[in-house]
């Protein structure tokens, strides 16, 4: 089955270099949607239907962690996988997020790292797969 | 044992490499070091306080903004677009830098990076001042980074917003 992303990063650049690099990992990609905040990002998981974020830390308006403060107690938005995608290098940083269920991949990252990093928070992805189960895989601890 | 210049070396290329697809050649097979350069810059705090400059040739902007954005259509990027795309080249590489020289459970705060359409070489290591460069042959000519280091200790009471956001950036710059 095909994948709807949400990739929210205040960068106009690094979107498109996800999203270029998610073309290149070859996984059925059906649509790329986009925020440039915190907040724009959960106004598209109120309406659409996304099986998979991928979210920078710092961002102007409403940052990534405070995203994701929001996905893991408002009742009204959907439990989505989340990786995030940081040029942080902080190894206590990026464990605080580990131990929460976030998946982390770090800036500069290759199509295997994404394709490593999506197959590990939702499972293997093909084309002609029946569909994602929302009970498959582990979305993290939200 | 490594030195800061080979780590500088190893961090350049891995970046450019895997953003940009931009493979080191040797460097009697790159261009002259010479024209007109452009440079960002971005500062850090921490366990070391300082700036991180890439320097590139101005002539080298678009073809690498190109790539960095997947744009394969020919089509001219505006300029713009294209010093945005080399900012979040130096944002991806002081982040990189900082841990490779300061180890992984070092943490640091830093700033949007700003452009300089027409820098001149980047500081000398003076008292008080630390400056390590590696230059990088490419096809396109020369890439060089520099790590500065403020020797002296950060003043007190500096705030930093922790963002290394391009859109703070640009409402900075306007």
């Amino acid at each position: 089955m095909a994948l709807n992303i949400l990739v929210v990063d205040d960068s106009k650049i690094m979107r498109s270099v996800i999203i270029q690099t998610l073309r290149m990992t070859g996984l059925p990609l059906h649509e790329v949607r986009e925020a440039g905040d915190g907040k724009e990002g959960l106004e598209i998981l109120r309406k659409e239907w996304v099986d998979l974020v991928f979210l920078d830390l710092n961002m102007p308006v409403m940052g990534g962690l405070e995203m994701i403060g929001h996905l893991q107690t408002d009742p009204d938005l959907p439990e989505v996988p989340i990786i995030v995608v940081s040029t942080e290098s902080s190894q206590t940083r990026i464990d605080a997020l580990v131990t929460n269920g976030i998946h982390f991949v770090h800036k500069p990252f290759t199509p295997e790292d994404v394709r490593a990093a999506i197959a590990d928070l939702i499972g293997e992805v093909s084309h002609g797969d029946e569909g994602i189960d929302p009970g498959v895989g582990d979305p993290g601890s939200f | 044992m490594e030195t800061k210049e080979s780590i500088l070396a190893s961090v350049i290329q891995e970046v450019f490499e895997t953003m940009a697809f931009e493979v080191a050649v040797s460097p009697e097979d790159a261009p002259p070091d010479e024209g007109s350069h452009v440079q960002a810059s971005l500062s850090f705090e921490g366990p070391l306080c300082g700036r991180v400059h890439l320097r590139l040739p101005r002539s080298s902007i678009p073809a690498l903004a190109a790539q960095i954005l997947g744009r394969e259509d020919g089509n001219p990027i505006p300029e713009a677009e294209a010093l945005d795309a080399l900012c979040e080249l130096t944002n991806v590489m002081g982040g990189n830098l900082l841990a490779a020289v300061a180890g992984p459970q070092a943490v640091f705060d830093l700033h949007p990076p700003t452009i300089e359409p027409d820098a001149p070489p980047a500081e000398r290591s003076r008292e008080g001042l630390s400056v390590d460069v590696a230059r990088i042959p490419f096809a396109w000519g020369w890439a060089s980074v520099y790590l500065v280091v403020d020797r002296s200790p950060a003043p007190r009471g500096v705030s930093v917003s922790g963002g290394a956001g391009l859109a703070e950036a640009r409402r900075e710059r306007e």
